[in-house]
């Protein structure tokens, strides 16, 4: 039995091990899953900044950051800053603010943030 | 490589010039008879090994040659004779398989088609060692009797080169050693039978010595003859009969009127291949060679009518040359029968296809990897493998005279019946030798045609599955109208430079719904670096910064592509790679292939169009 779960832990992908490790991580915390996120709600989140959206100097400034915490992504919308010290991808964070959509994904708007540590 | 190809191969030629790569009869009968007549060299000697060692006396066995030698000449004008009609009727060539597939249906076309395949690369591994073997036995070449294999590896590559020249080309490269043949055999049928029965004109003639110690028996008294050695050894000469469908395989070869110049070659194949056959029996009789693996009969005869002269020699290395050769008429079918296979979607398409040289390159290089392998993992001694090929010989003989006889009596042209009439005795005859030969030979190794052909339906059947799943699925439905795109363009970056710039600029020329510039960091330093240069540069894109918890670019692209796809509904995305061309192949050491990996990932993601932007790195000045 035993080696037949070394095996199957051996064939899963990179990517589904990151997952499940992030979304065990997030279970610890308070927060809600991405995937339970309703819109129009205050709502607190966590996860990891997967990627940060750098927009052109002739554009009006803005900050999108894209976290993940294993049950989907949700973005991060800073108005009037080009970037904010600390939030860099691979960061973890918690969010805190009202869920609105962007595309299919949910976007807060200039939410609370609150750099978090652990694994 | 290219001047390589062009010195060994030859310039192309174009479609048009397919003409006149169509051949004459005089090379066809070369080109295509070169393994049906090359038999008269080995099957007197296959029928005495099995009815004079079968009985232990020479006597026995040489009293049933010339009536086993008349049967297997019998059938011989059966199966010409039936043909004839089958290149008549199918003037597309295609023989066995095409006669089949129209008449029967697709699994005995398929039985057919797996046959004939085995049956020519069999022929070319045996006639290639049956060659070597012959060049061996010359006295002068006797020191490269240790070099088999390099030699038989060196005559395929040779005949292939030839091969992949072109057909006209090859044929009249190896005419001249065919009709050397058929002229030095002539003369020793002729002078031979000339002595015996006229000594007082032309000399009378000694029959050979007998050896006690080369022949594994007694000269005459003996066992007993039964009816299962005779039917055993007319099974071994049937082999006779291998090579005789070639022709009605490439009837599309010959210059027009086809099927009549087919039809005809076919019936001089059948007359010098009978009558020099019949020749060598009858003579075998009178001179009464034994039957041994020191000298073959052949030899013995020659040394029997020309003593020891210049055309004993002659003799024998056209002997050589023709065994060599028959490979040859392999050569000129397999790749034709390979191709209507893989029109009709049973072999992969790349056998369909002409080459350079108008011939079907793909097939001549098959069949030479396969017998080459064959030649190599028996060492150099193929002459095992000749049992093993008369059983698809026969069947494929069989299912198509069948097919005939189904056309006749679909078509009811004029004088069908009598047509079908030759055709259905020629059906039954090879049908019963067919059996004959899978019975008295099982053991000796008519079990791996049993074996191996069907396995090889089974491959033509999951092949045809393949193509008509992909076919099915590339089907226009009638109603289609094509969809509007959604697109979004991702740009890689690895950092700002000349490479990346102008693909930024392609990626805008598409005009899709979104465009993002995406680069990977591994760090806060990285994320820096490409932030400052993105706002020193003023690139009006906005830059995904993506995080590799792992330090490589495949799997955080991949995750972003994810990402989009669940922001938007996109019917495509496209990556946009900016790739710089280096000047010399080493070069290429120096730079990371990671686009090349991730390239090789995007390859099997739906939706996803991966677009190189070529950079070409100018020359250093001089």
């Amino acid at each position: 039995m035993a080696i037949r779960q070394i095996l199957q832990h051996l064939r899963t992908p990179i990517e589904q091990l990151d997952r499940e490790s992030l979304r065990s991580w997030t279970s610890a915390t308070h927060a809600t899953a991405i995937a339970d996120v309703v819109p129009r709600k205050p709502v607190q989140i966590c996860g990891e900044i997967s990627s940060v959206r750098i927009v052109p100097r002739a554009g009006s400034p803005s900050l999108q950051v894209t976290v993940t915490d294993g049950t989907g992504f949700a973005s991060a919308v800073f108005l009037g800053r080009r970037r904010i010290r600390g939030l860099t991808p691979g960061r973890r964070i918690s969010l805190e603010g009202v869920a609105g959509r962007e595309g299919r994904v949910f976007e807060l708007l200039n939410p609370r943030y609150e750099f978090l540590t652990g694994t | 490589m290219a001047a390589l190809k062009r010195i060994l191969v030859g310039r192309p030629l174009a479609t048009t010039e397919q003409e006149h790569q169509r051949i004459t009869k005089v090379i066809a009968l070369a080109v295509f008879s070169s393994d049906a007549i090359s038999s008269t060299a080995y099957a007197t000697e296959e029928i005495l090994f099995v009815v004079a060692l079968g009985t232990s006396s020479l006597t026995l066995g040489l009293s049933v040659l010339v009536p086993i030698a008349a049967a297997v000449a019998i059938l011989l004008t059966i199966v010409v004779t039936s043909y004839r009609q089958t290149i008549h009727a199918y003037p597309n060539g295609g023989g066995s398989y095409v006669v089949s597939r129209e008449n029967l249906g697709e699994l005995p076309s398929l039985v057919a088609g797996a046959s004939l395949l085995v049956d020519y690369i069999l022929t070319v591994a045996v006639s290639i060692s049956a060659g070597v073997a012959a060049i061996v036995s010359i006295p002068a070449f006797q020191s490269l009797r240790d070099d088999r294999v390099a030699l038989g590896v060196l005559l395929i590559v040779f005949i292939t080169l030839a091969n992949l020249r072109g057909i006209k080309e090859s044929g009249r490269l190896f005419a001249a050693p065919t009709y050397l043949y058929i002229t030095v055999l002539t003369i020793l049928v002729s002078y031979g039978l000339a002595r015996t029965y006229f000594p007082g004109i032309f000399g009378s003639i000694q029959p050979v010595p007998f050896n006690k110690a080369a022949f594994e028996g007694s000269r005459y008294a003996g066992g007993t003859l039964g009816l299962f050695l005779i039917l055993k050894g007319f099974s071994s000469g049937a082999v006779a009969l291998t090579g005789v469908e070639a022709i009605s395989n490439g009837v599309p070869a010959f210059r027009r009127p086809e099927s009549k110049n087919a039809a005809n070659t076919l019936m001089w194949m059948g007359i010098v291949l009978g009558t020099l056959f019949l020749g060598v029996s009858v003579l075998a009789h009178h001179l009464r060679p034994y039957p041994s693996h020191d000298e073959t009969v052949f030899s013995q005869m020659g040394h029997a009518v020309f003593a020891n002269g210049p055309l004993y020699v002659v003799l024998q290395f056209a002997t050589a040359a023709i065994l060599t050769l028959a490979a040859n008429t392999a050569y000129a079918d397999f790749p034709r029968l390979s191709s209507i296979i893989a029109r009709d979607g049973y072999l992969p398409r790349q056998f369909a296809n002409r080459g350079d040289r108008l011939v079907f390159s793909n097939g001549v290089l098959f069949l030479a990897g396969l017998a080459g392998l064959l030649l190599v993992a028996f060492g150099g001694i193929t002459n095992a493998l000749i049992p093993l090929y008369a059983v698809g010989v026969f069947t494929s003989f069989t299912l198509s005279q069948w097919g005939m006889v189904k056309h006749h009596q679909r078509e009811q042209e004029p004088g069908y019946k009598r047509n079908m009439i030759i055709n259905g005795v020629g059906a039954v005859a090879t049908g019963i030798v067919t059996l004959v030969i899978a019975v008295t030979k099982f053991k000796g190794g008519a079990w791996v045609p049993i074996v191996l052909i069907p396995l090889i339906v089974l491959l033509f059947r999951s092949i045809h599955r393949h193509y008509s799943r992909v076919s099915a699925a590339l089907e226009v439905p009638s109603d289609y109208r094509p969809p509007a795109m959604d697109h979004t363009v991702v740009v890689l970056v690895g950092a700002v430079n000349l490479g990346v710039l102008p693909a930024i600029s392609y990626a805008k020329s598409l005009r899709p719904n979104r465009l993002f510039a995406v680069s990977v960091a591994t760090d806060e330093n990285d994320h820096e670096r490409i932030e400052k240069q993105w706002a020193e540069h003023d690139i009006d894109v906005d830059l995904e910064v993506l995080y590799s918890p792992y330090r490589e670019l495949t799997r955080p692209v991949m995750r972003y592509l994810d990402e989009i796809d669940a922001r938007w509904h996109n019917d495509f995305v496209t990556v946009v790679i900016p790739e710089f061309v280096v000047n010399h192949w080493w070069e290429h050491v120096l730079h990371n292939q990671s686009a090349l990996i991730l390239k090789g990932r995007l390859l099997f993601r739906r939706g996803t169009v991966v677009t190189s932007v070529p950079y070409h790195i100018p020359e250093e000045h001089r």
